[in-house]
Order: C-alpha cells, then structure tokens, then sequence
C-alpha cells in the first residue's frame, strides 16, 4: 500500500439527489411523527392519546357489549351508523390540535421560508402537509371502524361471508376516508390564517359546532327547508359517512330527509373545496421570515 | 452574608393591578379576536331574528332554549377562550412574561389584573349581543335571566381558562376539551358529571328566572349564583400560585 | 444616574449549622464573601429532568462590572435567570442582597434584567413599554423616568412606532432601559451587545462601568471574548454547567502554571537565537512565524532572566518579546478546554 495524503478539502455533493418526491414524503412523516407526539417528550403524545382513545372508546364498549350479551344483537341496540355521532367530538378535537400543530408552528418559527427555500415550492408544502394530516386522521376515521368490523366478526357479530367482510371494510376506507380528507383540508384552511395555533384550534372547532347548531335551529325550529343542512359541512361529513358505511341513521330530521347521493357527493364536494382552498390560501400567504 | 439592604418597596395593588391590567388589555384586542368575536356575538343576534320570525307554538319555551343552546353553550365558552387562554398563555409561549413578573410585587397582583382584564373586555362582547338576542325574543322575563347567566359564565370560564392559559402549554386545547367534552356530552349522562358543568349552573339561572324547563339544569337555585364565582375565586388564586411556583423564561 | 449609597462596612458571617448536620464548608470558609457583595451565589445547581444545567457553582459579585463567561450552552443563562429569581434553583442559595430573589419578590425592586430574548410587546411603543416598567417598579414620574433612560440609551422618546418594528439593536436598547429605569443595585444583561453597531457598544460599554462606578453591581453575560475583554478584568467563567474561574483573568492566567507561555521574539538573528533557546532548561518548545520566533516557557520568570544575556551571547538584537497568550482568549479556550 502506497503511502499518500488525501487533499480532502471542501467536495460538492455529487452523488444522487431524490427530488422533491422524497421532501414531500419526508415533510409529510416529519408532520405525521409531530402530530402524534413521536420521537417527542411523553407530555407530547397526550393530546394524541386522549383523542385517538376516545374514537377508539365506542368501539371497545360495542365489541365488550356484543362479547358478552350476544342477545343484544338480536334487538339492533348497537348500530354501527351511531358511530360518527359518539366520536364526532374527538374528531372536532383530533383536527383541531394536528392541523394547526404542524401548520402555524412553521410559520411562526420560520420554518415555512425555509421549507420553501428547499426543492419544495408551496404547492408541494400543501401537499406534504395534507398527506402528513391525512394520514394520521385515517387513526379515527377508519382504523376505529376497521377494528370494529373485524372484532365483531371474530366475536361473531360481524359480516356473515368473506365477500361482505371485505365490502364492510373497503366501505369503512372509503367513508373514512372522504371524511379524512375533508376535516384535513377544513383543518389547514382554517390554520393558515392565524398565527397562533391556539385561535386556530377554537376556530375549527367553533367551524364545526355551530354549524351543527345553527342548521338545527333553523331546519328544526324555524322550519326552514331541509336543504338548509347542506351549509352544515359537519352534519353533512357525518350523514355522508352513514350512507357509505351502509347503515344511514333515520331520526325523522332534516338531515335524514335529503338524498343520500347527493349527501355523498357535497361531502366529496366539501373535501374538495377544503384542500383547494388550502392551496389557494398557500399560495398568497405572506411568507415574512 | 452581604451586609448591604435592600431599598424599602412596597407598591399597593392599587398601583401595580391598573398598571399590569393596562399592558395585558392592550396586547389582547387584536383585530383577527375582535373579529371573531363579532361573528360570535353576530350569529346569537341572527339566530334570535330568525326564532322571532317563526310563528311556534310556544315562543318562550323556544326563546328560552335557543338561548341555552348558542349563548349560553357556545358563545360564552369560546368567545372566553379566544381573550382568556391567551392573556398569559401567549406571554409564557412568546417569553415576554419575564417584564411583568420580575416586579417587587406579589404575583396575585399579575394573576388579578390579568383577570381583570379579560373580564372587561369580555363582558360588553358577550353580555350585550346576549342581552340583544334576549330582547329580540319578545319574551321580557327572559332578559334579567338572560343577563345574569351572561355575567356569572364570564365570571366563571374566564377564571378556568385563564388559568389553563397559564398552567398547560396546551391550555387552550384542554379548554377545548372541557367545553366539547364534559359540557356538551359527558354531563349530560349523569347528575353527578354535570355539577362540573359550569352550563348546567347557567341554564339553571334560565330556567329558575323564566319558569321554562330546559336540559341540563339539575341545579339548585343557590349553587348556581355561588358556584361561578367560587369557580373564579379559586381559578384566579390557582393561577397565582402557578405564576409564584413556575420557572419563568 | 443617582450614586445609590455605600454598604456599611461590617464582617459577614455564616449562620451556625444546625445541630446534628454534617457541616459543609461554606463560602466563607474556602473564600470570603466580599462584605460589599450584592449577589451570592452558593452552592447552586440546576437540574432539568435528567439533564444538569447548572452544577455546584458558588460565586459572590460585588458592585462594578464582573462578565459572566461562558461557550454556547454552559449554563449562563440559567445562572442568570436563578440570580433574579425566575427559575428555583435545585440545590443551593441564590440571595440578593441578603434575600431571596425567588420568595422575596420585593427584591426585583433592586433587580433590572435585560433577558436574551429578543421578543417584544407588539402593541406599545418604546416609551410605554419602559414607562409601564418604571410604573410597575414603583417609580415616581414614571414618564420622565422613561424618557430620560431612552435617552440615555439614545433611543428616540417620542418615536410612535411599535417595539416589532424596531432593528435588533434598538430592542437591545430599548431592554437595556427598561432594565435600569428604576435604579437597581444589581443590573442582569444577557448578551447585551448582539445587534449593536460598533459605535453604540461603545457608548454601552461605557454606561455599563459609568454604572458600575455608582456602585451597581452589572453582570454582564457573553460568549464573545472581545466584548467581554472591554468590560473589565472581572469574569466568571462557567462551563459545561461548572464554574471554571473567577476573579480578575489576568490573575488567572498567572494560575494557570501547568501551561507553558508562549512569547513572541523578534530579532535580527532569528535562527541562531532559536538554536541557543532550544538548549534551554526552560522552553518547552520553538517555532518560527514569519521572521518571528514563538517560544514556550514553563517558567516565564527564569525566561526573561536569561532572554537578554543569551541574546548577547549568541550576538542577536531583541527587537520585540511580547507574550502572545495573556488575553482572555488564551484564558478562555485553557478552562473550556480542560
């Protein structure tokens, strides 16, 4: 071996750069792992617990139920439609503390100029960030529901063959999955305006509840037309969700009155107003620091 | 030890409170929560209109209920989160606390104006829009009722968020929590779970003023003038004890 | 600014042990607590969780200019924050004239602190900003107060702007005021000069030892030496959570005998000088610089004996001993570095 001594000095990296589809995808992790508190201090992932067990909570309670009375079955007490209605609040709250948490941080700490400094532009940021939040809201939009499916069918409370087992999940994804990504853009829509993530947190879930309210008043008090719901983004996520999951709940309301295709298609409709309003949003915002 | 004394000071609250209350007043009424809060208080008085115009059968028993399920569940609660949690909370997160807490005063003086002045600035935004909508109504018995919940709701969550604000990191999301949760469907299951409802008290005010039944109103008539301001008593000295007790940045 | 007036001179002594307690040394007893000392800090450590911010430091400051110093992340800043009693410290006394900081909040009457942070009220101006200081420090004329420290620190009264649009260096100042508007005897600055020009460090430099001079004691915290070498001799030098020195440095660079001198020579004949030193007891090494020799000497006294006969012994002219590691710096990077 000859003997030799290497200049190493200052070298340009040259080897191969992943390109932007690897920055989202690792904006979009770094955004799942903040949301849920990983690689974080404990007092980091209590929020995310509370939330996520309290949309798993209902679900532990039906299959326990279902375990061990199985006659109640026969009377239809647990309806899988009641869903929505039992976790709605963990939603309102899961939404309100993971999409301002990774949105109005970055632009408080200087964090968004640097992330559009990078082979990231504004769209692939928004980009990122849904898929971060989406992803993890898929943790109480589906994940309960799936759980749900599956134990019951171990218990045998659940789907009588393989064909409807399968029908019954893909049903609880694709539900879960339009009112994932309409909470997500409703979410970071409302988050990009504030500067604190708190106001942003009261003005998602105020988003949420008095919409509720407002359609109730008005459809069940002042006799307004039913189509009046359909300004409840809320009510109309949730009765979206009944009609795919394949078990509507009928209360003899407004909500329950209006066809359920057109439900399902202004829930989409929403999901879709949401993100591109999001995106409009990121690409105006001023980006000070 | 050191022989040198300390110069003698000694600063009244008299001094210190309006001092401390007119930095935290000023740094709260920012355009984006007056906004907010003018929605809030715009969509009781909407929602009042829009009752009034219905011909039902029992307008006060409606009147009465309406009330309940926006002023009183809704707007009081959030308007009282947007200016409370905040008031300190955003002085710990943006480490500007340090200039109000290092003076030769005792901490409750910080923790009072503090409350002060989310009191003062919550009461003509929520008290009058509810007053307005009460009014609207038609309904008279409904308006001394009406007003009285609006003061002691104030009163009592600015107390409880005030101190969240100061306490937690994620004050404001566990007043969330407390308003989604525990008022609007844990105390609903039980009797017990809504004497930690600090609806409940108020609805009882409504309902005990107007004659007009109403859910969540299991309380008797004395508890529900004392408990909100018990709530703000003791909200307003645990917040002291957090400022005296935590390390300040 | 007013002179406040002397300590009265009387010894300090420690209160007796409790009975049945280990006695420890204290302060006094491995050094003496200066009887003009305004800040005594004993036996203090920090600890956050697991992590150990602040370990066993025990110092005491008396009135004038004393630097604490320290890298990036020693412990400064922590140690500054127990001083006036915003953090609890884990172990150990901090007291301020004689009281705690911490559960003797009248105290923060005679405490100004100007913290690191460069954030600020977004909704007052400057002179709200310190007149509410001054107003909540008990200071009457609160106003004319404000105004005249604004001027002092040569910021514009009158200025309407709000404190978020100011430059780095204005919010330094503008922390600076609100630090001595009332008159403190213990003056807190972290990092006081960071945003400044070089003309206004000066003038603060200079009203720091104008303060000092009124028998205030001013702590100055920073991790550039240059700053800190303008402040005076007078640091504490804190790292990795410890302290490492106190005292005047030039002093403690003389302690430090277990590091060679380096000097630099000049002289007509470098070479042959350099040959002759190398045979020398008492250089530990030779290196050339340029047309200079650098020399390191375990003792500097025994050195400058012989410098001067070996010289005309080997027929070289001196032009030049001057010793290269006498500043702070040298100081700085022997206690960081052990």
């Amino acid at each position: 071996m000859s003997t030799q001594i290497h200049d190493l000095g200052y070298r340009a990296y040259a080897g191969e750069r992943a390109g932007v589809a690897w920055a989202v995808r690792s904006l979009a992790v770094h955004s799942m792992r903040r949301i849920l508190g990983l690689k974080r201090a404990g007092k980091h992932k209590i929020v995310p617990a509370i939330t996520i067990g309290f949309a798993f909570l209902p679900a532990i309670v039906m299959i326990g139920i279902a375990a061990f009375v199985p006659a109640v079955n026969e009377f239809d007490i647990i309806r899988l439609g009641d869903y929505f209605g039992f976790i709605s609040f963990a939603l309102f709250l899961f939404t309100a503390a993971a999409a301002p948490g990774v949105l109005t941080t970055d632009r408080t700490s200087g964090m968004l100029a640097l992330y559009l400094a990078s082979p990231l532009n504004r769209t692939t940021y928004v980009l990122a960030k849904f898929i971060g939040i989406f992803s993890v809201m898929l943790l109480v939009t589906v994940a309960p529901i799936v759980f749900l499916q599956v134990a019951f069918t171990l218990v045998g409370s659940g789907p009588g063959g393989i064909v409807d087992f399968v029908a019954s999940i893909a049903r609880a994804i694709v539900a879960g999955g339009i009112l994932a990504a309409a909470l997500t853009g409703l979410g970071m829509f409302i988050s990009s305006f504030p500067k604190r993530w708190g106001i942003a947190s009261v003005a998602i879930v105020a988003t949420m509840l008095i919409p509720i309210i407002v359609a109730a008043i008005l459809t069940e008090g002042a006799d307004a037309p039913d189509w009046v719901m359909f300004l409840s983004p809320p009510d109309i996520l949730g009765k979206a969700w009944e009609h795919l999951i394949g078990d509507p709940v009928n209360n003899s309301l407004a909500l329950d009155r209006l066809d359920s295709t057109l439900v399902v298609l202004a829930a989409i409709a929403y999901a879709a107003v949401f993100v591109g309003l999001t995106w409009w949003r990121y690409q105006h915002i001023e980006v000070d620091r | 030890m050191t022989a040198v004394q300390p110069r003698p000071t000694t600063i009244s609250p008299v001094a210190s409170i309006p001092a401390f209350y007119r930095v935290l007043l000023r740094g709260q009424l920012t355009r984006g929560r007056l906004f907010g809060l003018g929605v809030l208080a715009g969509i009781s008085i909407l929602l009042m209109f829009v009752g009034r115009g219905v011909a039902t059968f029992d307008r006060e028993q409606a009147s009465v209920q309406l009330l309940s399920d926006y002023s009183i569940a809704l707007l009081i609660p959030l308007a009282t989160l947007i200016l409370a949690t905040p008031m300190l909370g955003n002085l710990i997160e943006d480490r500007l606390l340090v200039y109000l807490w290092l003076k030769p005063v005792p901490r409750w003086h910080l923790a009072v104006a503090a409350y002060a002045a989310v009191v003062t600035a919550l009461l003509p935004v929520v008290v009058v829009p509810i007053v307005v909508s009460a009014a609207i109504t038609g309904f008279g018995g409904l308006i001394v009722p009406a007003t009285l919940a609006a003061v002691l709701g104030v009163i009592a969550y600015s107390g409880l968020y005030l101190f969240l604000g100061v306490r937690f990191t994620w004050g404001l999301w566990l007043g969330l929590l407390y308003l989604v949760l525990w008022e609007n469907v844990l105390s609903r299951f039980s009797n017990g779970m809504a004497r930690l409802s600090i609806r409940s008290y108020l609805n009882t005010l409504l309902e005990q003023g107007t004659d007009v039944s109403i859910p969540l109103a299991e309380r008797a008539t004395w508890s529900s003038f004392l408990i909100p301001i018990a709530v703000a008593i003791v909200a307003v000295a645990l917040t002291a004890r957090a400022l005296a007790r935590t390390d300040i940045e | 600014m007013t002179t406040p007036p002397p300590p009265p001179s009387s010894p300090s002594q420690p209160p007796p042990p409790p009975p049945g307690a280990i006695a420890q040394p204290s302060p006094s007893q491995l050094q003496p607590i200066p009887a003009d000392a305004l800040v005594v800090v004993d036996r203090v450590s920090k600890f956050f969780g697991d992590i150990v911010a602040v370990s066993d430091v025990t110092f005491a400051v008396s009135p004038g200019v004393t630097a604490l110093l320290g890298p990036n992340g020693a412990g400064k800043s922590t140690v500054l924050r127990m001083m006036c009693g915003l953090a609890l410290p884990s172990s150990g006394t901090v007291s301020v004239m004689g009281q705690s900081p911490r559960s003797n909040p009248e105290i923060a009457a005679e405490i100004g602190l100007a913290p690191q942070q460069e954030s600020v009220f977004g909704h007052l101006t400057a002179l709200q900003f310190v007149r509410a200081s001054a107003e909540l420090q008990g200071v009457a004329n609160a106003d004319a107060e404000a105004r005249r420290v604004l001027q002092l620190v040569e910021l514009d009264a009158n200025d309407q702007r709000f404190l978020p649009t100011y430059s780095k260096g204005m919010r330094q100042r503008v922390k600076l005021a609100q630090a001595i508007v009332h008159e403190p005897r213990v003056i807190l600055l972290d990092e006081p000069l960071s945003g400044l020009d070089p003309r206004q460090r000066l003038h603060m430099v200079a009203l720091f030892h104008e303060l000092g001079d009124q028998g205030r004691a001013v702590i100055v915290s920073s991790h550039v030496l240059e700053e800190v070498e303008r402040f005076g001799s007078n640091v504490v030098v804190i790292t990795q959570g410890r302290l490492a020195a106190q005292g005047d440095f030039r002093e403690i660079r003389a302690l430090m005998d277990n590091r060679p001198r380096r000097l630099r020579i000049s002289s007509d004949r470098p070479r042959v000088l350099a040959s002759a030193l190398i045979g020398e007891d008492n250089v530990s090494g030779v290196s050339f610089s340029g047309d200079h020799i650098e020399v390191d000497t375990n003792d500097i006294v025994a050195f400058a004996r012989a410098i001067a006969p070996l010289s005309k012994r080997v027929e070289a002219r001196l032009f030049e001993v001057a010793p290269l590691d006498e500043g702070l710096e040298s100081v700085f990077k022997y206690l960081v570095g052990r």
